[in-house]
C-alpha cells in the first residue's frame, strides 16, 4: 500500500518565482529516499536535513521507500526552499499530521533541530504564489519583513516546524507581517560632505544633467579631488523611485539574497558601487543557478565605477550592452535568465598611472606610453556609451575657503530642475512605451528624435567641424545639448546649450599631441 | 616619403652589398666609411677628407698589400698608440662590412639622407667653430645651403628653443609665440623635436611659414619619439634635419647629450623656456656657455616646477627673455657684430616685428581669419570672465569665484570662447589665449581694454 501527499511550493529562476508541485510518495520496501525532477545539490542535501529534523522534532521517519518528485520536472530547480514543505509531505503522507488544506503553500529552509531558516528571493516566490492563486503562504519568520508588500494572500510566519504543524492544525494563527514604516528620506546635504561638492562646480553640473537626462558620466581627476563623495550624492537627485520600480528593485535585490539592505527604502534610488577587482560573474550576474549580478543590483539607481581603468577590459566591455538594452542576458540551458540592468553609469578615474597629470605639485612622472596604456584600458565602445565627461582637479586651501561661502550647488532649485526636464522627456516619449531619457537616444535621426532646430543642427556641426569631433562626440553633444535644454525648461535646443554641451566632451591627450 | 618596413631595416639586401673596391668618391658612401672609423674605434677623425677622398676602401682597409698600412698614415688622425692598419682592417674586414655598409648606403638613397664631413664646403659653419664638432653630419629635408643663407646669399640667423618634455600651458604658449615671433622675422627655429617645447617650438615655427632644424639623436631613417613622425615630416618639406649619427642608430640614452650640443652649435642664441633645474635642456644651456654662445631664459611663474630651472638661471645672470624684442634685440647685435668682424655684408637682421599681445598693434591683420564677432553674453559678464581669465590658466572654482557668474551661465559662455578660439582649455583648466590664426593682436588688445564691441 502507498501513501501519498502533495504540497504547492516555488522555486526561483533567475528573479522570477514558478509554482513547483511537491509530491512525496512511501512505499512498503528496503528504507531509501529519493527525490527527483532535475534538481540542483542543495535539494539533494535536502533530504539529510528533513530527515534529522523530523526526527529531532519528536516525529517518526517512515520506514520504507520515499520518492519525492518536483513537477515540472524539465525545469532545474535549486535553492533551500523545498526543506518545508518536503518535511511536511513526509509528516502528512505517514499520516502524522493531516493534510495541507487546499489552496496553501510552503516554502522554506528547515535547520536540523527544525528551525525554520530565510530563503532567497522570497519575495519573487510570494509574487508568484500570489499570481497562482494561492489563498495562504507558510514562510520562515525572517522574509516576512520582505514580502510584507504583496498583499491578496493570507501570509503566515513561522519560527519553527513545531509551529507550523500547529498552524496547519488550526491552533494558531501565525505571524502577520508587519506593514512597515515610510521612512524618511535623506536629504543629500545631510549625508553628503558638502565642501567636496561645492569645490568641484562643474562636476556639480555634470551630476545634474547626467540626472536629468540619464546620462553615462566619467569623473577624471587628480586623487582627492572628490570624485566618490560626488558620484554618492546622485541618488538623491534622481527622482524616487515609483513603487513598481520599488518592488522591481527589491525582486532583484531578494533573488541576490540581500533583502535586508533593501535600497529602495523611502524610494531612494540603489546605488552600487562595486570594488575594481569585481569578477565578470559579479558584474553581469552568474553562478550555477544564477543570481543577478552588480549591474541589475544598481537596476533604476547608479552603479558607480570607482578607479574605473583598473577594472578587467572584460568586465568593463559587459557593461556595453545593458548600457544600451537595460537588461541582462545570461545564456543558458534551457533558457536564457533576464536581469533587468537599467543603471546609471558613473565612473571615476584618475587621469594617468600615479594620477597627478592636473596637478603642478608634485609633477606627473608618467611617460606618454604610460599615460597611452593607461587610456587604453577604457575601450573605445564603452567610452562612446559615456555623454559626459569631467576633468577636477584638486581643491587648493584657497579655493576651498573661497567656495565655502559659495551656497550649495546642490539646491531644492536643482531637483526641482531635474524633476522638470524628466516630465519633459516623458511627455515627448509616445505613450505606452517607458520614458526614453536623453541619454538613452540612439536611433537616427538623433536631431529628430531630440527636436533640434535645423539652424542649430547646423551649429554643432560647425563645432564638431572647428574641434574635430568624432561623429560619435558630436552625437553625444546633441543629446547632452537636449538635456540642458529641458533643465532649462525650453522646448527648443539653442546654441548656448550646444556651447555648453562641449565642455564636457573628451578632451584625450595622445601622447605627443599638444594641439597648438 | 616612404620609411622603410621593420625588415627592411633590420636585413639589408644582398646587393646592397658595398664591393670593399668601391671608390670613396661617393660622399654618401665617404660619409659612413668616416662614421664607421669614428664610432668603432674611437679615434678622433681630423681633417682626412682630402686624404681619404681618393682611396678606395679597399686602400682604407690597409689589405691592398700586407705592410701597407704605414703607406695610410692620415694626417689628423690619431690612433690612440694602436696599429693603424689592424685598426682598420678590424674596422672592414669580412662580408659583416660589406652588407651593413650596404644596408646603410641603402638606407641613405631610401629616405634621401645626405653627408657632409667637417671641411666640406656645406659643413655648417657654426658648428665648425664649437669644440668637438662631429667629423661627419647626415641631412635630410632642404638643402643646408637654403637653410643658412638667404637667396640673397646673406647668412641666415638661428635660435635655439629648448625646454621640457612636460610643459605647462604656460610653457606651451611661450612656445608657440616665439614659434610664431621667429618665423615672422625671418629667424630658423633650432630645436631637437623632443615632446612639450621642442615639438611646439617645431610646430609654430612651421605654421607661421618659418624654417625649422631638427636635430635628432638618432639615425636619420627613424623619428624619436615616435609621435612626433608626422611633424618630423612637415619639417622635412619645409625645413631640415640633422643628426651626427649613421642610419640604423638607435636613440641612445647617451646620444642625447651629444645631440644637445649641435642644437647649441648650430644657433646663435639658446633660448630656454620652461626647464627643471635637473633636466636635459640644463644640458644644452651647458654646452651653449662651453661653446660660447648667448642663452636667454624665459622667466616663470615661481609655484611652478618646470619653471625653477630657468628661474635659477636667471639668478645666476642668464638675460631674462621677457617678450620676443629681447631676443629679436640681441640677434641683432649679434648680427652686427658679426658683419663688422668679418666684413661684409654677412648677416641678415632680423626684420622688422611687431609685438604681440601687447600695444603697438598697426590695426593691419595678421593670419588669414576674417574680423570676428565675439560672442555676446549678458551684461558685463563676458568682460568679468574675460578679466578672470588673464594671467594664470585658472580652473573653474577660481573663475566662478572671480567672475561671480553662476555655473549653468558660465558653462556655454565658456563653451562659446572655446568656438571662437579665444579660450583654451586643459586638464580641467581654462586660459585666455586667442587663436592667432584668427584673432589679430590689436583686436585681442581692444576687447581687453575696453568694453568689447558687441
Amino acid at each position: 500500500m502507498s501513501r501519498f501527499c502533495r504540497i504547492q511550493t516555488f522555486a526561483l529562476h533567475g528573479i522570477d518565482g514558478f509554482p513547483v508541485m511537491l509530491e512525496v510518495s512511501l512505499h512498503a520496501g528496503l528504507p531509501s529516499f529519493d527525490i527527483v525532477g532535475w534538481v540542483g545539490s542543495a535539494v539533494r542535501e535536502s533530504r539529510e536535513r528533513v530527515r534529522a529534523c523530523i526526527r529531532n522534532t519528536g516525529h517518526p521517519f517512515p520506514v520504507g521507500r520515499i520518492v519525492a518528485n518536483l513537477a515540472p520536472a524539465d525545469l532545474r530547480k535549486d535553492g533551500t526552499g523545498f526543506d518545508l514543505p518536503l518535511a511536511l509531505a513526509i509528516l502528512s503522507a505517514s499520516g502524522e499530521i493531516g493534510a495541507m488544506p487546499d489552496g496553501w503553500a510552503a516554502f522554506g529552509e528547515l535547520s536540523l533541530m527544525g528551525a525554520l531558516l530565510p530563503v532567497r528571493g522570497a519575495l519573487s516566490m510570494a509574487l508568484a504564489a500570489r499570481d497562482a492563486g494561492t489563498r495562504a503562504l507558510l514562510v520562515p519568520m525572517d522574509n516576512l519583513a520582505e514580502i510584507a508588500r504583496v498583499d491578496g494572500l493570507r501570509i503566515a510566519g513561522a519560527h519553527h516546524l513545531d509551529q507550523v504543524v500547529s498552524i496547519l492544525a488550526g491552533k494558531e494563527p501565525g505571524c502577520e507581517p508587519a506593514r512597515e514604516r515610510e521612512t524618511d528620506r535623506d536629504s543629500p546635504s545631510t549625508r553628503v560632505d558638502a565642501a567636496s561638492i561645492r569645490g568641484q562646480p562643474m562636476a556639480c553640473r555634470a551630476l545634474e544633467i547626467a540626472a536629468a537626462g540619464h546620462h553615462a558620466l566619467l569623473m577624471v581627476g587628480s586623487p582627492g579631488s572628490g570624485k566618490t563623495s560626488l558620484a554618492r550624492i546622485l541618488p538623491s537627485l534622481l527622482p524616487p523611485l515609483e513603487e513598481w520600480e520599488r518592488l522591481e528593485v527589491a525582486r532583484i535585490h531578494g533573488a541576490a539574497g540581500m533583502p535586508d539592505r533593501d535600497p529602495a527604502a523611502g524610494g531612494l534610488p540603489p546605488f552600487r558601487a562595486p570594488h575594481h577587482t569585481c569578477t565578470l560573474a559579479a558584474m553581469a550576474g552568474g553562478g550555477a543557478s544564477p543570481r543577478p549580478g552588480e549591474m541589475s543590483l544598481a537596476h533604476r539607481g547608479v552603479l558607480f565605477l570607482d578607479e574605473m581603468t583598473e577594472f578587467a577590459p572584460q568586465v568593463l566591455d559587459a557593461l556595453r550592452t545593458p548600457l544600451e538594452e537595460g537588461e541582462v542576458r545570461l545564456s543558458r540551458f534551457p533558457a536564457p535568465y533576464r536581469f533587468p540592468a537599467d543603471f546609471l553609469l558613473v565612473g571615476a578615474a584618475n587621469p594617468c598611472h600615479c594620477g597627478l597629470l592636473y596637478e603642478e605639485h608634485p609633477p606627473c612622472r608618467c611617460t606618454p606610453e604610460q599615460r597611452d596604456r593607461h587610456w587604453r584600458r577604457l575601450s573605445g565602445p564603452l567610452l562612446d556609451r559615456v555623454d559626459l565627461f569631467v576633468e577636477m582637479r584638486r581643491l587648493s586651501g584657497e579655493d576651498l575657503a573661497l567656495t565655502l561661502e559659495r551656497p550649495d550647488p546642490v539646491s531644492q532649485d536643482t531637483m526641482r530642475r531635474i524633476r522638470n526636464a524628466r516630465e519633459r522627456q516623458k511627455a515627448r516619449t509616445p505613450s505606452g512605451i517607458q520614458p526614453a531619457w536623453n541619454g538613452r537616444i540612439r536611433e537616427s535621426p538623433l536631431a529628430d528624435r531630440l527636436v533640434i532646430p535645423k539652424s542649430v543642427y547646423r551649429h554643432a556641426a560647425d563645432c564638431a567641424d572647428a574641434l574635430h569631433l568624432s561623429v560619435r562626440s558630436y552625437q553625444k553633444t546633441l543629446r547632452v545639448a537636449r538635456t540642458l535644454a529641458d533643465l532649462d525648461g525650453t522646448d527648443s535646443v539653442a546654441r548656448s546649450h550646444v556651447a555648453e554641451a562641449i565642455q564636457y566632451r573628451l578632451v584625450r591627450e595622445r601622447a605627443g599631441e599638444m594641439s597648438p | 616619403m616612404r620609411t622603410a618596413t621593420p625588415s627592411e631595416r633590420l636585413l639589408p639586401q644582398p646587393c646592397d652589398r658595398v664591393p670593399l673596391g668601391e671608390w670613396t668618391q661617393d660622399p654618401v658612401l665617404l660619409g659612413l666609411v668616416v662614421s664607421r672609423i669614428v664610432e668603432r674605434s674611437g679615434m678622433q677623425v681630423g681633417f682626412l677628407v682630402p686624404e681619404i677622398r681618393n682611396l678606395s676602401l679597399l686602400d682604407i682597409a690597409g689589405r691592398k698589400e700586407p705592410g701597407a698600412g704605414q703607406a695610410l698614415v692620415l694626417p689628423g688622425m690619431d690612433p690612440g698608440g694602436r696599429d693603424r692598419a689592424s685598426i682598420l682592417s678590424m674596422l672592414f674586414s669580412g662580408p659583416g662590412a660589406e652588407r651593413e655598409l650596404g644596408g646603410q648606403l641603402a638606407a641613405c638613397r631610401r629616405h634621401d639622407i645626405r653627408t657632409t664631413l667637417r671641411g666640406d664646403p656645406d659643413y655648417p659653419w657654426r658648428l665648425a667653430r664649437i669644440p668637438s664638432p662631429p667629423p661627419v653630419l647626415y641631412l635630410r629635408g632642404l638643402d643646408w645651403r637654403w637653410i643658412e643663407e638667404d637667396a640673397r646669399n646673406i647668412l641666415r640667423l638661428s635660435v635655439a628653443l629648448v625646454g621640457t618634455r612636460t610643459p605647462t600651458a604656460y610653457g606651451l604658449e611661450v612656445a608657440r609665440r616665439l614659434g610664431k615671433d621667429l618665423a615672422a622675422a625671418g629667424v630658423t627655429v633650432v630645436s631637437g623635436l623632443a615632446r612639450g617645447i621642442d615639438a611646439c617650438a617645431h610646430q609654430a615655427a612651421l605654421d607661421w611659414g618659418g624654417l625649422t632644424v631638427s636635430v635628432l639623436a638618432c639615425g636619420l631613417d627613424r623619428v624619436y619619439p615616435p609621435e612626433n613622425a608626422g611633424l618630423q615630416k612637415r619639417i622635412l618639406e619645409k625645413g631640415c634635419s640633422l643628426s651626427e649619427w649613421s642610419p640604423g642608430a638607435v636613440p641612445h640614452r647617451g646620444r642625447f647629450p651629444a645631440r644637445n650640443r649641435i642644437i647649441s652649435g648650430l644657433s646663435d642664441v639658446v633660448a630656454v623656456l620652461e626647464a627643471s633645474e635637473r633636466s636635459g635642456t640644463m644640458i644644452t644651456v651647458e654646452w651653449a656657455n662651453e661653446q660660447g654662445k648667448d642663452v636667454m631664459a624665459v622667466p616663470g611663474n615661481i609655484t611652478s616646477s618646470r619653471s625653477r630651472g630657468t628661474n635659477a638661471m636667471i639668478l645666476d645672470g642668464t638675460p631674462p627673455l621677457t617678450e620676443t624684442r629681447d631676443l629679436l634685440d640681441r640677434l641683432e647685435t649679434i648680427a652686427r657684430l658679426r658683419a663688422a668682424a668679418e666684413g661684409g655684408p654677412g648677416m641678415a637682421r632680423p626684420h622688422a616685428v611687431r609685438r604681440t599681445g601687447t600695444t603697438e598693434g598697426d590695426g593691419k591683420r595678421e593670419g588669414r581669419g576674417g574680423r570676428r564677432k565675439v560672442p555676446k553674453g549678458p551684461d558685463g559678464e563676458l568682460l568679468r570672465l574675460y578679466d578672470s581669465l588673464r594671467g594664470q590658466e585658472c580652473g573653474l572654482p577660481r573663475i566662478l569665484e572671480r567672475s561671480g557668474i553662476p555655473v549653468e551661465r558660465l558653462m556655454p559662455l565658456l563653451g562659446g570662447l572655446e568656438l571662437e578660439g579665444l579660450v583654451t582649455r586643459r586638464h580641467g583648466c581654462y586660459w585666455f589665449e586667442p587663436d592667432p590664426r584668427r584673432w589679430d593682436p590689436a583686436r585681442i588688445e581692444a576687447l581687453l581694454t575696453q568694453e568689447p564691441e558687441i
